[in-house]
């Protein structure tokens, strides 16, 4: 038995707020790929989502498509 | 009488013919009126580009890119399925089925930066394969 990270929620969704009159780029399926943020927000920094860091508001950021930001 | 060989070679000129002159089409070009022009390539989807402007024309009155006329309602998405709002006055970019690919918000916005992982490709014969609650993987209908 280890410690383990595991998903608890089902859908394993990620969202954010970005900022008006800001630039958003946008994947075939809806998802945003680049925005500016609204918030100072928390963000997962890798695609295992074993990192995480915080970015301030107003910061341009790109997404990998499993929602990480780099 | 032409032999399938010269029916072939014709049909494969004919093509080329088409797409070059698809290529030459595609061009940029200030606007002198307040336009209602697609952003679709097959007409489905159109919005209202400012005068004075640039727009990117792809095929004659379809456009890749212009400066929106008004706040407008785009979608985001290639299936039509999400929307959002863009403002007035800004540049905007779409994709050939009509979605935007890149623009201004007009209000703050929460959106998914997720792809959606709960569908497979149209035509593919696939179908998404639960494992642990979501979508795994597309594997073949059985």
């Amino acid at each position: 038995m280890n410690n383990s990270n595991l998903y608890i929620a089902s859908n394993r969704s990620l969202s954010t707020w970005f900022s008006a009159g800001t630039q958003i780029v946008t994947r075939e399926d809806g998802s945003v790929s680049q925005g500016t943020l609204l918030n100072k927000t928390n963000l997962y920094t890798n695609p295992q989502h074993s990192q995480s860091r915080w970015f301030n508001a107003g910061t341009t950021v790109s997404f990998r498509p499993d929602g990480s930001a780099y | 009488m032409k032999t399938l060989a010269q029916r072939s070679i014709y049909l494969v000129l004919l093509s080329f013919l088409l797409i070059f002159s698809t290529l030459v089409t595609a061009e940029a070009r200030v606007l002198q009126n307040n336009s209602n022009l697609y952003i679709a390539t097959n007409k489905s989807l159109s919005t209202w580009f400012k005068a004075g402007a640039n727009v990117n024309e792809i095929a004659p009155g379809v456009v890749s890119s212009g400066t929106l006329l008004n706040n407008s309602n785009l979608y985001i998405a290639s299936n039509r399925s999400l929307s959002t709002w863009f403002r007035a006055g800004t540049g905007a970019s779409f994709r050939p089925d009509g979605a935007l690919s890149s623009g201004t918000l007009l209000n703050n916005s929460n959106l998914s930066i997720l792809p959606r992982t709960d569908r497979c490709p149209l035509g593919s014969g696939q179908v998404p394969a639960h494992l642990f609650g979501p979508m795994e993987a597309c594997i073949l209908a059985p």
